[in-house]
């Protein structure tokens, strides 16, 4: 009989991949002050001292404004970029787009000191303000791609129909163009939203005295191990993988390469 | 946009030229930094240690990936849509919680140590599973794992069946035909993959933070600290810099050994 070892391999690494992320799943709902082995019981214990923590919640909030604020900033940014991109032919497209999707490459860490650096110098007060300034540096490139590829197959007639038909710009924008890039737009916000909700190596350098969740969980992992890091942990996974899902729905990822 | 991103570093990389009197960073050109960086040999040794780990963790990472990557596109119809879904939803997960994961299953009580303790195999935990370089390298791996396995793939998937037929046709075995023809033509997808984890694992503060204990501490680790604590904002932008120097020239060599190979071969 021939056995497809490598089909087992890799179902056993991807078993491996994700063994951390369903433990910590099923440590949250169990009753056991150490949060780990062994399975002492099932308790929703852990959920509730999310709520009773004014701590968690105001985490939760700040990153909630931060990833709303991100979110919005670089899809517009993004999205006026790819439409001047594709809009008309010009000199020096491709290296614009390379320009523009720069920040992708660059490590966060320098990233995240860069601007520190920046917002000194130039004399900003850092602030929730400040955090959604840097994700909306390090997440329009994102958009920038989405769109461009939403832009790269766009049927122009149809703009300069609407012209011909005596609209202006701002109808043609309204009743034209947006119903058509809507779902790509809201999909890279989706993304965007999920991206910087997480953030937390640029977000540690250029936050000010309050606290989004990723801030929250790292202080509370420098100090030990803590039963409602699980649930926390839980709750940040089930919001990004339901972003996600919904995010790839909307834009119809098909894993073609 | 453009000024947005790169004003931050200019300014940055200005630092690196400034100095540090008292509290104050003086706006006065020096090299200082840069000596300071190439003469420390703690920071020598972090970078070496940073590279070192970073070049493990690429390794292990390309090695382990690689028959996952090739499974995908030559074994399966139907299971690879659910396997990139996975990947990439595992590249959304916090960072963090990943990290975190990582900490309850390698900790003192944590679930290994537990399993081995139940089973009678150890009297006491094993010490070296956390806050060491092997809990570095291990978490990296499973943290960068996805980002190398989707370039692999892509390159496979673009090998036409035509030229692994005529492999066949030829008289090649199925290894030959994987050594001469496959291996070959995704060389850069796994370099790609490679190069990826190894900036980006050698660049790493968190995990080492978190797992690394003290023999585990990286470069990025002093970077955050001249931020900090040690609040030298000139000599930190200068390892920064000195580092980025230090990988272009790896590339650079790396690029030339390689053409070299390739014209050899």
């Amino acid at each position: 009989m021939h056995i497809p070892w490598l089909k087992i391999y890799a179902f056993l690494i991807l078993f491996l991949l994700f063994v951390p992320l369903i433990l910590i799943v099923i440590f949250s709902f169990n009753d056991n002050l150490l949060g780990v082995f062994p399975l002492t019981g099932f308790t929703l214990k852990w959920y509730k001292d999310i709520l009773s923590g004014k701590l968690y919640i105001n985490g939760f909030k700040h990153s909630a404004i931060v990833a709303t604020f991100s979110a919005l900033g670089a899809s517009i940014l993004g999205t006026l970029g790819a439409y001047g991109l594709n809009r008309y032919r010009w000199r020096g497209k491709g290296p614009t787009l390379g320009f523009l999707t720069l920040p992708i490459l660059i490590p966060s860490l320098v990233l995240g000191i860069a601007l520190l650096s920046y917002f000194t110098f130039v004399g900003i007060k850092l602030s929730l303000g400040t955090v959604i300034l840097a994700h909306i540096v390090f997440s329009t490139p994102y958009v920038v791609l989405i769109m461009n590829s939403r832009f790269h197959n766009f049927d122009w007639a149809i703009e300069e129909a609407a012209r011909d038909l005596g609209a202006n710009a701002l109808e043609r924008f309204r009743y034209v163009l947006f119903p058509l890039i809507r779902p790509s737009m809201i999909g890279a916000m989706l993304l965007v939203f999920a991206i910087s909700f997480d953030e937390f190596v640029v977000t540690y350098f250029v936050i000010g005295p309050q606290s989004t969740m990723p801030m929250i969980i790292w202080s509370m992992l420098r100090r030990g191990i803590s039963p409602v890091l699980n649930s926390i942990s839980t709750i940040l996974l089930i919001l990004s993988f339901t972003l996600l899902f919904i995010a790839m729905r909307v834009l119809k990822v098909k894993f073609e390469f | 946009m453009m000024l947005l991103f790169t004003a931050p570093i200019l300014v940055f990389l200005i630092y690196s030229f400034w100095q540090l009197e008292g509290f104050e960073i003086v706006p006065e050109w020096t090299l200082k930094n840069y000596a300071q960086v190439a003469r420390n040999p703690v920071y020598i040794k972090l970078i070496t240690r940073s590279i070192g780990i970073g070049l493990i963790t690429a390794s292990v990472t390309v090695v382990l990936s690689y028959p996952v990557a090739y499974a995908m596109a030559f074994r399966m119809k139907e299971g690879r849509e659910l396997i990139l879904l996975l990947m990439i939803l595992s590249l959304f997960s916090s960072y963090l919680v990943r990290v975190y994961a990582w900490k309850t299953i390698l900790g003192g009580n944590g679930v290994i140590n537990i399993l081995l303790m139940n089973s009678g195999l150890v009297q006491e935990p094993v010490r070296w599973l956390i806050y060491s370089r092997f809990a570095v390298i291990v978490t990296l791996t499973s943290v960068f794992f996805p980002i190398t396995i989707l370039p692999i793939y892509s390159v496979l998937m673009n090998i036409h069946p035509n030229l692994l037929e005529a492999a066949r046709d030829l008289g090649a075995g199925a290894a030959l035909t994987f050594l001469k023809v496959t291996l070959p033509l995704s060389m850069p997808g796994v370099m790609a993959g490679f190069i990826f984890t190894l900036v980006l694992t050698a660049g790493d503060y968190i995990t080492p933070a978190l797992l690394g204990g003290s023999n585990g501490q990286m470069i990025g680790n002093s970077i955050v600290s001249q931020f900090g604590i040690a609040s030298n904002w000139p000599l930190g932008a200068a390892i920064t810099f000195f580092v980025m120097a230090v990988f272009l020239a790896l590339f650079g060599v790396g690029g030339l050994l390689t053409k070299r190979l390739g014209v050899r071969s």
